[in-house]
């Protein structure tokens, strides 16, 4: 029984050490698993004191000054937790494995496995403190168990009960959830484009981590609203972001025919390409949000400090059609993003709660649809899965 | 007479003083096991790759990061910014890396005057324990308390975002949809606090430099 425990717990190590040396980045690591750094980069989204105007910039040609709007504190930390997002866990499975199987002692470089070819290019131990490592040769029965599932079928050790992981990483997996807290102030930011275009990009990069999908089942209503704002931001005027008084700067290259312009030259395409993409990724995750996405939002003042809360009403979110058709037949931005109105409105369209809405909306669906090549995939889309419905 | 013409120059560089070009090059720093070679080198090196950090290294960054000497934090956190923006040098921490990371978080809170580290950031209390590892609406909430952001002293405030909020913030965010009225008496600018707003923006570029290790 000894001899079997030793060799399940060695092979568990050794197909970590293997896994570790060749697809895991050591800074990313120690990043992730500190929690005073996770709290240090979600106090530096805090940092709003940037500013567009002249005088926060550097006189040196092309040397931008840092703390004005797109060299700043907070934008930094929005790319750190964009780099760290596919290694993001708050199951806290993957921290799990690293404590218990990571074994500071194996010797890789007189492996037979693998993980010895490897050797020579990445020093695994070099990675890891050996004190908080190698937990599973402690374990006795338990380890072996471990050890088992991990070996045989169990790679993320997802039929382990929680209450044998938890203990271990509760705190890391806390550290983790409180990221998402800063991200709807981020969107609302007027001064930075920057900023919210790299929030954006963010929640893609969450979105397309599986770990993260139980996150954006939770989403909350203020989010919801705050995106379907963003479908329509103008690009000039004072609704624009980062909007610069003319008053006070000149801005001698504007032309007056982009105020004249339709909805391709007065919208905000990047801020717009980007919600939507969200939008239909987010739709794409349960019934609840597409039924929730289809009802208007209202946002409603409490006693407490002045502030506003976002509540969803029975009423059909107009804001949310009206904003979402031009884009079907837009012609700026990404090439892509017809395609994904057209997907966020079949979303919309596959719950009867939103028939009111789509019938709103019939008319201008079937005028852009009609509009577009029969051949397109908009087009088929917006007949078969949208108009098809109704 | 030294004559200073700092009227090109928003941020002048002091000689000797913090940021200075001197300080980048400061012989006290382990420049050796990860310093970059130049261009012309490495293409008559027959081995590209960047020799693997010292064993020690880590820890002696770290140290010097907890100095108080602050000329040792500023060459360390320069040094630092200089290996970890190089792309090619791919830089790893290595073995004792998590003592470099706790040093730039202490550096943190000390610049921005935080004393009370992870203690209070983490739910500790068991009954929640369950709730907090859980995503529900509330992840998406904003902990920054109003209640809080008015408070006369820093040191009274004991919720992290809070406390962000007010030394970051101008009075025109992070209440959850209205502007608070925070007062710009705590708050970090340009004007008096410069040299800590660049620690603070010097330690996330380092952090995010090393996210981007392949």
């Amino acid at each position: 029984m000894k001899h079997e425990t030793k060799f399940y717990i060695f092979t568990a190590t050794e197909k970590l050490t293997f896994l570790f040396s060749t697809t895991v980045q050591g800074n990313v690591r120690f990043i992730i698993y500190s929690i005073g750094m996770i709290r240090i980069l979600i106090g530096a989204l805090y940092f709003r004191n940037f500013s567009t105007s002249k005088t926060e910039r550097s006189s040196k040609e092309n040397e931008i000054e840092t703390g004005n709007s797109t060299n700043n504190m907070c934008l930094h930390a929005i790319h750190t937790f964009n780099n760290l997002a596919p290694n993001l866990d708050i199951s806290g499975r993957k921290l799990f494995l690293d404590i218990h199987f990571l074994d500071a002692d194996i010797d890789v470089t007189e492996s037979k496995t693998k993980a010895a070819r490897y050797a020579d290019y990445v020093d695994v131990k070099s990675y890891v403190n050996g004190d908080k490592c190698g937990l599973i040769q402690k374990m006795g029965v338990s380890g072996l168990k471990i050890a088992r599932n991990y070996n045989t079928k169990d790679e993320m050790l997802e039929n382990m009960d929680e209450s044998i992981i938890r203990p271990f990483v509760k705190d890391n997996v806390c550290a983790t959830l409180r990221i998402f807290s800063p991200i709807f102030n981020l969107l609302r930011v007027r001064s930075s484009r920057a900023v919210v275009v790299s929030t954006l990009e963010l929640l893609m990069v969450f979105l397309d981590n599986p770990d993260l999908r139980e996150v954006f089942l939770h989403i909350s209503d203020s989010m919801l609203f705050q995106l379907i704002h963003l479908l329509w931001i103008p690009r000039l005027g004072r609704d624009a972001l980062e909007y610069v008084d003319p008053v006070f700067n000149s801005v001698p290259r504007v032309s007056t025919m982009k105020l004249l312009g339709g909805y391709d030259v007065s919208v905000d395409y990047e801020i717009r390409d980007r919600s939507i993409e969200i939008l239909q990724k987010v739709t794409d995750l349960s019934d609840d949000l597409k039924r929730r996405f289809g009802r208007r939002m209202i946002v409603t003042p409490s006693d407490e400090f002045e502030l506003c809360s976002v509540k969803i009403t029975d009423q059909l979110n107009t804001r949310l059609y009206d904003s979402l058709i031009p884009a079907l037949t837009s012609k700026v931005g990404r090439d892509h993003t017809p395609n994904f109105a057209a997907y966020l409105l079949a979303n919309l369209a596959s719950i009867d709660d939103n028939l009111s809405g789509l019938l709103y909306a019939e008319r201008r669906i079937l005028r852009a649809a009609t509009s577009l090549s029969p051949e397109s995939a908009v087009s088929k889309i917006l007949f078969n899965n949208v108009l098809g419905r109704i | 007479m030294d004559n200073f013409d700092f009227s090109d120059d928003p941020f002048p560089l002091l000689p000797g003083g913090l940021f200075s070009p001197s300080s980048m090059d400061d012989p006290s720093i382990p420049l050796s096991p990860m310093e970059p070679s130049r261009k012309r080198e490495r293409e008559s090196s027959p081995d590209p790759q960047p020799q693997a950090p010292a064993e020690d290294n880590a820890t002696e960054i770290a140290s010097k990061l907890r100095s108080n000497n602050p000329d040792d934090i500023v060459s360390t956190l320069n040094f630092l910014l200089k290996v970890s923006s190089d792309t090619e040098m791919n830089y790893q921490l290595g073995r004792g890396g998590e003592e470099v990371i706790e040093a730039l978080v202490e550096l943190f809170d000390d610049t921005i005057g935080w004393s009370k580290g992870n203690s209070t950031w983490i739910n500790k209390d068991d009954d929640k324990e369950n709730d907090s590892m859980k995503p529900s609406h509330k992840t998406w909430e904003s902990n920054v308390s109003p209640s809080s952001v008015g408070a006369k002293s820093l040191d009274s405030i004991d919720c992290w975002e809070t406390f962000c909020a007010v030394r970051f913030a101008p009075s025109t965010v992070n209440t959850v949809m209205n502007p608070s009225h925070i007062s710009p008496r705590h708050l970090l600018n340009e004007d008096s606090d410069r040299d800590s707003l660049k620690v603070l923006e010097m330690i996330i570029m380092i952090v995010r430099n090393l996210s981007y290790g392949e």
